[in-house]
């Protein structure tokens, strides 16, 4: 590990538990992985594919790959970029194949019908159909980029995830959202 | 072209969108952030633009929270699932890589010499009966290596999963049976039954000899218990020194992995094996040579597919005798009114009849004011300090009414626990240890309040180790000018100036956290083991309590000290007031006060925090207090 690189102990403070369990295998420090982690992929996920079983698997399959990298000692120089990218990857596979497409928000207003709408709920159902309106006219990299940039992934991360520039993901996040403010004004 | 220029000179051009974003995520280069922060505050344009750029991040930000489910719930069971999905996917993979690894390996070795095959028959027979032999032996010892404790520690997954709940008993079955290995021929000794209890911390034993004779016993885990698999089983059938050892190291003849650990713990060796043998693991665990039991190995066999434990074996010294106790059945079932007679009454701690006291329900926890510290508390604490489970961890020793001893408490991993349980089973006395996993807790009223008073007070709210972590986000740390003017002199580019400010700043934080723990478990020492509770206490106990003391004092001296050298060795100086340095130790409160004010200082200096803080004055203070717990 080159010099000021930072391991994966210390980007999640697990010094003292690493030392601890030096001796122990591979599979907890995953599975450690695994729940620090979790809530953010997932998100990332849910967002690109739509269907949140399947985010669930997904992030999962992801650290599966983590799991038979570290254990054939393959070097993983930033592992949030690297299973961002794993999980960005198998998602864009996933809805290309099925031709699923944007359903997140229609799965969340499915949900939404599910329960039993008062007034202030349609009112948000409105707010909420914007919103999604309003990120539909984003393009796919714009979407990608402001994601990422949500999930607090720096450009360098994001441009590692999305094989491009740090450059461009400046460019589209700025694109992406001037697209976004302008729909979301419109529509309000 | 003059008039391009003269209106540069005047004011520079605006930011666009994408260097305003830019500056806000703090991905500028330095000399353009540092451009862009003054153009910012001469042009009210600018900044308008970058309030409304902010505004719409704010209600991207909104619009997402919004529409994603809640992602946190139920991540207990997911990560328990998860758990299961990578052991059952690591365990797929373990041995046919390596097999396929063997096997791709001849066949090379088969296509390279392929063409001289028909000229050198045999010597290439030759070269592969060897190439297969020690495929044969590699693998082996390669499922030999499947370590012993790995497959224990799923063992005991198993039985966490398995276990019966408050109001039920739990029901194991065992048969032993004595087997003469030259002619194979076996004898029925006994059947065995036990019955663990939810609501009291006993176990019923109950033993049907194949002689007819039964006997039974009640086990409370504490305290001197009677013996009885002396009195249950018929000494002739066993080894000499058999019952004696197992008397000894308190064993109930049970499958379980605390009890298997029990019988191996006294064999005075530390070799260990696995193999798998069909559906089977056997794990292996040989006593040393000439052992007083005269047993020579004790093995374990586990199911492979779901890792409950089948059978132990143990075979005597001189190997022509085995004895096998095989599990039956394993359930838990509901604590009916017959079986409840089986077991103490759940008031059990009055012993006079006359006491007109109101009963307790249970054994209850004690303060420490209230209470005599014992030895097996020293014991407990000493187990725990050696393995780091002092050190922020939220395991507490009780001191109970009926004068047991309770560890309880909350761990990370499964994993973790198991390493807890085994340090606190080695040291061989009377103790109920309850850790839970996080997601093992209903409600949290499982856990007890802590025996001490420490954890009222504020500093507990720090004792997770999740807050140590630097925030590596864009924003910037206090410290951040003088670490980058430091950093960046040794002539690396910025990108990587960056990362040695983030890598400086984490070990600082790391170092700062673990004094303070250093601190805490200090502090919790002095509590446990106060003055008034230890009179009772042996001078090796009294002892050993100084030796953790003295551990955490030089632990806190030790981090200080490299603290401090690390601050030098970035060029961290303060103009600072002479300060008076005692030789006086330092009572626990005070080290504690201060550990706590130095990781507060670092946190606030080292990372991105919500705490604006004077860097200068800082600095100056976390040197002097360092100053003082560095001794």
């Amino acid at each position: 590990m080159e010099e000021g690189r930072l391991s994966i102990s210390q980007v999640f403070g697990l010094e003292k538990a690493d030392r601890r369990r030096k001796s122990e295998r591979l599979e907890e420090t995953v599975v450690g992985l695994y729940a620090a982690m979790r809530p953010g992929l997932l998100g990332y996920a849910y967002q690109v594919l739509g269907a949140a079983g399947d985010a669930e698997d997904l992030v999962q399959i992801a650290f599966l790959k983590l799991f038979d990298q570290l254990s054939r000692k393959v070097q993983i120089d930033n592992l949030r970029s690297w299973l961002y990218r794993v999980v960005h990857n198998l998602a864009i596979d996933h809805v290309r194949r099925q031709g699923i497409h944007n359903s997140a928000v229609e799965q969340w207003l499915a949900r939404q019908e599910r329960t039993t709408p008062d007034q202030s709920t349609e009112d948000r159902l409105i707010q909420r159909q914007r919103i999604a309106l309003s990120l539909e006219c984003l393009n796919e990299r714009e979407r990608h980029c402001l994601r990422l940039r949500a999930e607090g992934l720096s450009y360098k991360e994001i441009a590692e995830v999305l094989a491009i520039s740090a450059k461009a993901v400046s460019v589209y996040l700025a694109r992406g959202l001037k697209k976004f403010e302008v729909q979301h004004e419109e529509r309000n | 072209m003059k008039k391009e220029i003269r209106r540069g000179d005047l004011a520079p051009p605006h930011l666009n969108d994408t260097e305003i974003i830019s500056y806000l995520d703090g991905e500028l280069p330095r000399a353009e952030s540092e451009k862009a922060r003054t153009h910012l505050e001469s042009c009210w344009k600018c900044r308008s633009r970058a309030a409304a750029l902010q505004a719409s991040i704010d209600n991207f930000i909104r619009s997402r929270q919004d529409f994603l489910p809640d992602l946190q719930s139920g991540s207990g069971q997911r990560v328990e699932q998860f758990r299961q999905r990578l052991m059952r996917h690591a365990s797929a993979n373990e041995q046919p890589s390596f097999m396929a690894a063997m096997f791709a390996d001849v066949q090379a070795g088969m296509r390279k010499f392929g063409g001289g095959l028909l000229a050198h028959r045999r010597p290439v027979i030759a070269v592969l009966a060897i190439a297969l032999l020690l495929t044969a032996i590699f693998t082996d010892t390669l499922t030999t290596k499947v370590s012993a404790e790995t497959v224990l520690l799923r063992v005991q997954n198993y039985e966490n999963v398995h276990q019966a709940k408050p109001g039920q008993v739990l029901r194991s079955s065992l048969r032993v049976v004595r087997v003469d290995r030259a002619s194979g021929q076996e004898r029925h000794l006994a059947d065995i039954t036990v019955l663990r209890d939810t609501l009291t911390p006993t176990s019923y034993l109950s033993a049907e000899l194949a002689s007819g004779r039964s006997t039974h016993s009640l086990r409370t885990g504490g305290g001197q218990e009677p013996s009885w698999i002396s009195t249950a089983f018929d000494a002739n059938d066993f080894p000499l020194g058999f019952l004696p050892y197992v008397e000894n190291m308190g064993w109930v003849p049970e499958l379980s992995v605390t009890e298997f650990r029990k019988l191996v713990s006294g064999r005075q060796s530390n070799d260990s094996s696995a193999k798998r043998l069909g559906g089977e693991f056997e794990l292996h665990y040989p006593f040393a040579p000439g052992h007083s039991s005269g047993i020579a190995d004790a093995l374990l066999t586990v199911n492979a597919e779901d890792y409950s434990p089948v059978e132990v074996r143990l075979i005597s010294a001189d190997r022509n005798i085995e004895f096998r106790f095989r599990r039956t059945s394993y359930a838990s079932e509901p604590r009916t009114e017959e079986i409840a007679r089986l077991f103490p009454p759940i008031d059990t701690q009055n012993q006079s009849g006359a006491s007109t006291l109101p009963k307790l329900a249970k054994a209850v926890p004690l303060s420490y004011r209230n209470s005599q510290a014992g030895e097996t508390e020293v014991a407990a604490a000493s187990a725990l300090h050696k393995i780091d489970a002092c050190l922020g961890e939220e395991v507490n020793i009780f001191p109970m009414s009926n004068g047991t001893v309770l560890v309880q408490g909350l761990v990370e991993t499964a994993a973790r626990r198991a390493a807890i349980r085994k340090a606190l089973a080695a040291i061989n006395r009377p103790l109920r240890v309850e850790l839970f996993l996080p997601q093992e807790l209903k409600n949290g009223t499982e856990l007890l309040r802590p025996p001490d008073q420490l954890a009222a007070s504020d500093a507990a709210q720090h004792g997770t180790v999740g807050a140590t972590v630097a925030d590596l986000s864009a924003q910037r740390i206090p410290l951040y000018d003088q670490l980058y003017q430091h950093f960046s002199a040794t002539g690396s580019g910025p990108q990587d100036t960056e990362r040695q400010i983030a890598d400086f700043s984490n070990q600082v934080v790391t170092q700062a956290r673990q004094s303070f723990l250093h601190a805490w478990a200090l502090k919790k020492l002095d509590e446990e083991f106060a003055a008034e509770r230890i009179t009772r206490l042996s001078p090796a106990a009294i002892s050993e309590i100084e030796r953790m003391r003295r551990d955490h004092r030089h632990g806190i001296s030790e981090i200080s000290r490299r603290e401090n050298e690390m601050l030098d060795s970035v060029g961290l100086h303060v103009h600072e007031s002479f300060q008076p340095q005692t030789d006086v130790q330092l009572s626990s409160s005070v080290v504690l006060r201060l550990a706590k004010e130095q990781d507060d200082l670092v946190r606030s200096l080292f990372t991105r925090s919500q705490y604006a803080q004077d860097p200068e004055a800082g600095l100056a203070r976390l040197r002097s207090v360092l100053r003082q717990i560095g001794g």
